[in-house]
């Protein structure tokens, strides 16, 4: 289980984390919603490592992962799809995919994971030697999700991994990520598409402004009349 | 065509320096002022090596380039980690690798002396006629162990873990970190590797002109001149923009003077900066490394 314990991060002297916590159960999808600048991001950013928040703690399993550095924290099996995808431009997939085993010495593992990788976005086995900055945005999520996925995590971080896709394409890339659910890897979503992230999702919290305000069931929080006013724009 | 060849060899030479600026500043995004004086250090660890030590060239190369790129790696870990996390503003790392252009250049002064020295050639610097032609062995020399290292520079960052890592970091900084990869060891290579090019470049120079303590700063300045015609940071450039210079050179001081061969490197820069300053050889895409 991933424990988020009252976390607080600025940048410079702006807090933009005032006290967050929550949990994410393993073998679950876990949702974190809200408007932009809410610290969704920020919060993600804290777990990897890229961050460090200035109070709080962040336990992965019952260890404490707070002060860790991002190459130590993929090696304990956390892996974060960032917003905007980041792959490689200017390496073909096949090079993608290995720098996202980066971290790895199990040969035979990494060989054995690229295998079912491809068989699971077969677009990244007939794009295997194409740059990967001439692909579409929706190759590229496809791309940015099988490379993290060749780190052979045990959580993953996505943040806004619907984000600039076409409508066709996000039901593509949730469905993708249930997926990986199903292989029983957890997992922390980070959405501003309300509607398909609480959808989808065992368990959701609403943040606003550096705070958790709300959280229950993803069913819950769809019937909840004022999650409905802010954020499902009905 | 007789120029042609006889810009070759202070093109390849350029062109080694160039990459060494573009592999850096690809890499970590800092403008590194010192390569000039790595140049100038290989050319008197060679110096000592070879001309001193009477060890044979061969090994001269390599030696001097490994310790060269130890003095890179420090340079990083010292002056540059530091003011990375400070969050050290690019100008002040611009200033500190000045400083260690300044350092440098008086430690060989203490060691080496302020007069000049003399790098014998190790092969003849006789010219062989084909024809019209001549080259002297000196120039298949420096151009093809030129090219050897820009082979093994192209092996290194296409094949290897460490070298495809270094790709990662220039292309997406936020990215590699996610993947786990650690940037400031991938810088320590990135500054290793220029350094190494560096030497590798004065010790081949060296036998052309004196190996002096302030001999850094115009090869330096000239390779930074062929970096940024092929677009700084992109490294197919780099080495055609030090070929290019190397040519353009060889014609000017031909046809016209040889006294206005660097009054032409510059104006050549200022062009390029005002026509086209992401250099004469980068398509639309941006590319790096």
């Amino acid at each position: 289980m991933l424990v988020v314990e009252g976390i607080k991060a600025s940048y410079g002297h702006t807090e933009v984390l005032h006290g967050v916590s929550f949990t994410a159960e393993e073998g679950k999808i876990t949702t974190l919603i809200g408007a932009n600048g809410a610290g969704k991001t920020t919060t993600l950013n804290c777990i990897a490592g890229v961050i460090k928040p200035q109070e709080g703690r962040i336990l992965w399993k019952g260890q404490d992962i707070t002060t860790l550095k991002p190459s130590q924290i993929v090696r304990m099996g956390i892996s974060l799809i960032p917003e905007g995808r980041h792959v490689f431009p200017q390496m073909t997939v096949a090079e993608n995919l290995e720098m996202g085993a980066y971290t790895r010495k199990d040969k035979e593992g990494v060989r054995r994971d690229l295998e079912w990788v491809l068989e699971l976005f077969p677009v990244l086995k007939t794009r295997y030697k194409q740059l990967a900055g001439t692909m579409s945005g929706g190759e590229q999520q496809m791309l940015a999700v099988g490379r993290s996925l060749m780190a052979n995590p045990e959580l993953m971080l996505m943040d806004e991994p619907s984000m600039g896709l076409a409508p066709i394409i996000v039901q593509e890339v949730f469905k993708v990520i249930h997926q990986i659910k199903e292989m029983g890897k957890t997992i922390l979503l980070v959405e501003q598409n309300a509607t398909m992230a609480l959808n989808h999702a065992h368990h959701a919290y609403v943040i606003e402004l550096g705070k958790i305000v709300l959280s229950g069931s993803g069913r819950e929080l769809l019937q909840n009349p004022e999650v409905e006013k802010a954020y499902l724009g009905l | 065509m007789q120029y042609f060849l006889n810009g070759l060899p202070i093109g390849a030479i350029y062109a080694l320096v160039a990459l060494s600026y573009s592999l850096i500043y690809a890499a970590s995004g800092v403008l590194n002022w010192s390569q000039g004086d790595m140049v100038m250090l290989g050319a008197y660890l060679g110096f000592t090596l070879f001309q001193l030590l009477n060890l044979g060239f061969t090994p001269a190369l390599f030696i001097s380039m490994a310790f060269v790129a130890c003095v890179g790696v420090l340079v990083q870990y010292f002056i540059l980690r530091p003011l990375r996390e400070r969050k050290a503003p690019p100008i002040n790392v611009v200033i500190a690798t000045l400083g260690v252009a300044i350092i440098t250049r008086n430690i060989a002064l203490v060691i080496w002396g302020p007069d000049a020295q003399i790098f014998s050639s190790p092969v003849s610097a006789k010219p062989i006629t084909l024809g019209a032609l001549s080259i002297t062995p000196q120039d298949i020399l420096i151009v093809t162990v030129g090219i050897g290292l820009m082979l093994v520079l192209q092996y290194f960052l296409k094949k290897t873990r460490e070298g495809k890592a270094l790709r990662a970091v220039a292309q997406d900084r936020y990215g590699a970190i996610l993947m786990g990869i650690d940037t400031q060891r991938s810088d320590g290579v990135a500054f290793a590797a220029s350094a190494a090019l560096g030497a590798a470049a004065g010790i081949l120079v060296a036998p052309i002109f004196f190996v002096t303590f302030n001999m850094g700063a115009g090869i330096g300045l000239k390779g930074f001149v062929a970096a940024v015609i092929g677009g700084l940071g992109y490294i197919p450039g780099a080495i055609a923009g030090g070929f290019f210079l190397g040519i353009v050179e060889a014609i000017a001081g031909g046809k016209i003077s040889s006294g206005y061969r660097d009054a032409i490197t510059f104006a050549l820069l200022i062009l390029v900066l005002w026509l086209k300053p992401s250099g004469l050889f980068l398509r639309k895409t941006r590319q790096k490394v």
